[in-house]
């Protein structure tokens, strides 16, 4: 057979571009079009002008936030809205005040073409507002949610202006498909909204109103109920029994087959019998399959109706559930309900939740989880959720907490707790001298840990002033990218020497925590620190809100391929250098091919020296290395540099009497230099003590420069290279004396003496010593000191003299 | 140097500096994905932009380029009111570069702009076609977008009844 070569063809070798605009004139999907005409240059002029039409439905989404006014409050009046519940509706006020003004552009671009009106309508169906359940929001924004837009049907009390509207019978009235009904007339509507008042309507008249109320939204549902997608149904309390409201509600659902989201609220009644006559009931008159719903909020989960709903439709993706106060949300199981598609669960705030039922929550492929407790202990819930069946597929997980046994310091200002909050009101009224008689309370250390393998997110949200030692609980939670806190934290410092995750103390500083090694997926932390109400010597003060935002930053940088360059194999290389700007990555450094390598130059950045020390130790070649550079730049090397401060006249007084005065002249034109301010000094750190040696059985040389202000308190890692002969120190180290009682090797405040350290007798074969201690800059009473840069070199000589020079 | 080849629907090919192309979000997690999965680190990435055509392409780097170096603006910076950084960004080369450009074109560059994440540029183009809607009437608009109205029957009376009644309500 011949073979045909094809070679590729312009649209117009094939037909004139005329002909291909008429066939393409045939094509109506957006998407078939954005295809055709990023084909080819042919196609795309072809369909030029019509891309202004077709793009529409994709770039509207991108449009929106830059139609009309800003929606962006400046940053005063957004802090001040957060603060109390009048703020945050005269927030949502004016966020509903802009999508009315939003609106005007938005019809206008529904009236330019048929095309731009679909986009416009589209936009609103699919918002998020509809399709979510407050997993999309921080958990502190949608206290109150904001409800779906429903431009052109808010409720159905002005139904008589519908019906005068005679829109055709094919016409979707709701740009939005989301409609509220409020069956709000009732006596005790009538009795909130007219009280006592002469004149209000009788019981009859609203019971009139109501019927009309209901005869015109059937009417309503009958013609256009096809059309709608999502109903908020709200009962308040009703004259109806229950019965007829199961009813009432069962006859509007059978009207809008195609709902995908049902938000429905009513009183929290049962039927008077529940159980068989319950189920028969249920049976006899169930509620209407609809195969497109997925969304569901119940309020609350046990009024007949949501059941009826429930066990109709059990293919649900998303429920969330509320109760009122006194009763507890069957989390377990709802009414021995299936839902196995369940995704997500949102228990509304307010709803009381039994933890032992979380354990034995029935839903395991949960990847969302909101939870509202009260009065638990943190170490319970992360108990709980961690031993349920969610525990290994759960992604995202929202705690709020609500007056839990979280105690608290209050009093952080006298820095000594004085009580529980659960006993605040009581202890106010107390004389101040018997408050601080109050025994101190332990803090909750959340050994629990949560236990969530596949969480990427988690918000915590505290309400009450507590205190949050450690972040210790998330270790178990490996694949977690983002953390939002919302708590009340105190100021005070805490040792937190118990705690893995270095948090409190440093909060405003985290991006230093060692949180970003020990989670290496996390890519954002939010700390918001609430307002606090601290009880602060007898009268309460309020601390200001504060939000702290860290992301880990993607680098740019490579990261040097260590355990292998392209599978090309090295078996004769004996040294390898990596350029100081490198990145390396230390998980590498243990699966190092190369086995024979004896000389290592390694440059790290934000390393632990342990963690180098332990990732050479392990390597393939710490058998063979015999010399060992190591560069450490902005490593969680510790430092102190004030430390001058504490005895700067004990220096001054070693000098000699004539340098005195030409010293003190110096510093004193040091302190005239405005540059030249006290800085406070920084925040005084553990030291690292590498517990880790290397472990280099063979290695003779070793040189470690550290290039930042560092305490290096000893060198007893250097107990593991037996055969080391010469070592070399670049560090920037300060004179302060510390004591280094715990180090085997004399190191520290000997640095000067080092020929009578006992590093020559645990070291035997060590010939030379260099120990240069570069600039060092110190804060030094008012101005920042320059210390001068000494090098100390010890060898042992042929006959063993250790001298220095 | 180091360089990366972007590769659009038809076909074009357009050779870029790797730190050029990482000013697009995209782009940078290309680059990445490729450096990790390749065993070769000379090797240079090749990325296919299924969805942008070399002209709207061309376009999208020539800005880039002009703005290279510009602080990088994170995704989702006003996600709410990009209006802002609009506002903010906008220079005289920039209202000279989209001037001559047809807004089916800049529609185009606000899909490409947003696919790459590219946001300096999602935001002007966007503000671009904000300003030639809001405030003019339906004939304005349909003017400046080349449009003809293509309601059928008594579509375009049923849409203004409707409207007439979000607004009412």
């Amino acid at each position: 057979m011949d073979l045909v070569r094809v070679t590729p063809q312009r649209p117009e070798d094939i037909l004139p571009l005329e002909v291909w605009g008429l066939i393409l004139d045939h094509l109506r999907s957006p998407s078939d079009l954005i295809n055709c005409s990023q084909t080819c240059k042919g196609w795309a002029k072809v369909l030029e002008l019509r891309k202004t039409t077709f793009l529409m439905p994709q770039v509207f989404p991108l449009l929106y936030a830059y139609l009309g006014p800003t929606t962006k409050t400046n940053e005063e009046d957004e802090s001040e809205d957060n603060h109390d519940l009048i703020g945050f509706i005269n927030y949502q006020e004016k966020e509903k005040q802009n999508e009315y003004a939003k609106l005007n552009t938005v019809l206008q671009m529904r009236l330019v073409s048929h095309s731009w009106k679909e986009s416009v309508d589209t936009f609103y169906q699919d918002h998020d507002a509809i399709n979510d359940l407050g997993f999309l929001k921080h958990v502190e924004d949608d206290e109150i949610p904001l409800r779906p837009y429903t431009f052109g049907i808010a409720n159905v009390t002005k139904l008589e202006s519908w019906v005068s509207k005679n829109f055709s019978p094919d016409s979707n009235p709701f740009i939005t498909r989301c409609v509220v009904y409020e069956d709000y007339i009732s006596p005790l509507e009538r009795f909130t909204l007219y009280g006592g008042e002469p004149g209000a309507p009788e019981l009859e008249e609203l019971q009139v109103l109501q019927r009309q109320l209901r005869t015109s939204f059937k009417t309503l549902l009958e013609s256009f109920g096809s059309q709608i997608w999502t109903i908020q149904l709200f009962f308040i309390t009703t004259d109806s029994s229950i019965i007829e409201l199961y009813r009432l509600v069962r006859s509007y659902l059978i009207l809008m087959p195609n709902l995908k989201a049902i938000d429905i609220f009513g009183p929290s009644v049962e039927l008077e019998e529940p159980g068989t006559s319950f189920k028969e009931f249920l049976r006899n008159e169930p509620m209407p399959e609809l195969a497109q719903l997925k969304i569901l909020f119940v309020s609350p989960v046990t009024f007949p109706i949501s059941i009826g709903i429930l066990s109709q439709n059990p293919t649900l993706r998303k429920l969330s559930v509320d109760t009122n106060k006194q009763e507890v949300v069957p989390l377990n199981s709802i009414r021995g309900i299936e839902l196995p598609e369940l995704e997500q669960l949102s228990v509304a705030p307010d709803s009381k939740v039994d933890l032992s039922q979380v354990q034995n929550l029935v839903w395991q492929n949960l990847k969302g989880l909101r939870l509202t407790v009260e009065g638990k202990q943190l170490k319970d819930v992360f108990g709980a959720v961690s031993a349920s069946s969610c525990s290994s597929s759960l992604e995202h997980f929202i705690l709020e907490v609500w007056n839990a046994h979280v105690h608290i310091r209050n009093d952080m200002e006298l820095e000594q707790p004085e009580w529980h909050l659960e006993q605040l009101e009581h202890q106010l009224e107390l004389p101040v001298e018997q408050r601080l008689e109050q025994p101190e309370r332990q803090l909750e250390q959340p050994e629990q840990q949560l236990e969530l393998h596949k969480l990427k997110k988690i918000e915590l949200v505290i309400h009450i002033p507590f205190v949050l030692e450690t972040l210790d609980f998330l270790l178990g939670c490996p694949d977690l990218q983002e953390i939002d806190l919302v708590i009340k934290i105190s100021r005070k410092e805490y040792s937190t020497s118990n705690s893995v995750i270095q948090f409190k103390d440093c909060i405003a500083s985290m991006q230093d925590s060692n949180i970003w090694q020990l989670l290496p997926m996390l890519k954002r932390l939010e700390i918001k620190t609430t307002v606090i109400e601290g009880v602060v010597r007898g009268g309460r003060t309020v601390f200001p809100e504060k939000t702290y935002v860290f992301t880990r930053a993607q680098s740019d940088q490579e990261v040097v391929p260590l355990n292998s360059i392209g599978d090309i194999e090295l078996p004769e290389l004996e040294q390898l250098s990596v350029a100081p700007v490198s990145k390396v990555d230390l998980s590498q450094v243990p699966n190092l091919v190369w086995q024979n390598l004896k000389g290592l130059l390694l440059t790290v950045e934000g390393k632990q020296l342990k963690d180098v020390f332990g990732a050479v130790s392990a390597s393939s070649f710490s058998s063979s290395l015999e010399h060992f550079i190591l560069v450490v730049w902005n490593s969680d090397v510790h430092i102190e540099n004030d430390m001058e401060l504490e005895q700067p006249e004990l220096q001054l007084e070693e000098l000699p009497a004539e340098q005195r005065l030409e010293h003190l002249e110096r510093v004193w034109q040091q302190l005239e230099q405005p540059e030249l301010q006290l800085e406070p000094p920084e925040q005084q750190l553990q030291l690292e003590q590498p517990e880790q040696q290397m472990e280099l059985p063979k290695l003779k040389k070793f040189h470690l420069e550290i290039s930042i202000p560092c305490e290096l308190e000893t060198i007893d890692f250097l107990l593991g290279c037996p055969d080391l002969q010469e070592i070399h120190l670049d560090i920037k180290i300060s004179s302060k004396k510390v004591n280094t009682s715990n180090s085997v090797i004399q190191f520290k405040s000997c640095i000067a003496s080092m020929q009578d350290s006992n590093i020559w007798q645990l070291l035997p074969m060590l010939k030379r010593l260099e120990i240069r201690t570069t600039e060092i800059e110190g804060v030094v009473r008012g101005g920042r000191r320059v210390f001068p840069e000494i090098t100390y070199t010890f060898t042992r000589g042929q006959n063993g003299k250790i001298t220095s020079s | 140097m180091a360089l990366v080849r972007v590769i659009s629907s038809d076909g074009a090919a357009f050779l870029v500096s790797q730190r050029l192309a990482k000013r697009s979000g995209k782009l940078k997690t290309e680059i990445e994905t490729f450096r990790k999965s390749s065993d070769n680190s000379e090797a240079q990435p090749e990325i296919r932009i299924v969805t942008i055509r070399a002209e709207i392409l061309r376009l999208v780097l020539q800005w880039l380029q002009q703005h290279q170096n510009d602080p990088v603006l994170p995704a989702n910076q006003n996600e709410q009111d990009g209006r802002g950084d609009a506002e903010m960004g906008q220079s005289q080369w920039d209202r000279d570069f989209l001037a001559p450009m047809d807004l089916g074109i800049v529609m185009e560059l606000i899909l490409a702009a947003n696919h790459l994440e590219v946001k300096g540029l999602l935001d002007i183009t966007c503000k671009l076609v904000e300003s030639k809607i809001t405030g003019r009437t339906v004939d304005e608009i349909r003017t400046a977008f080349k449009l003809k109205s293509d309601f059928k029957g008594n579509e375009e009376e049923q849409t203004r009844l409707e409207n007439r009644w979000c607004v009412e309500n």
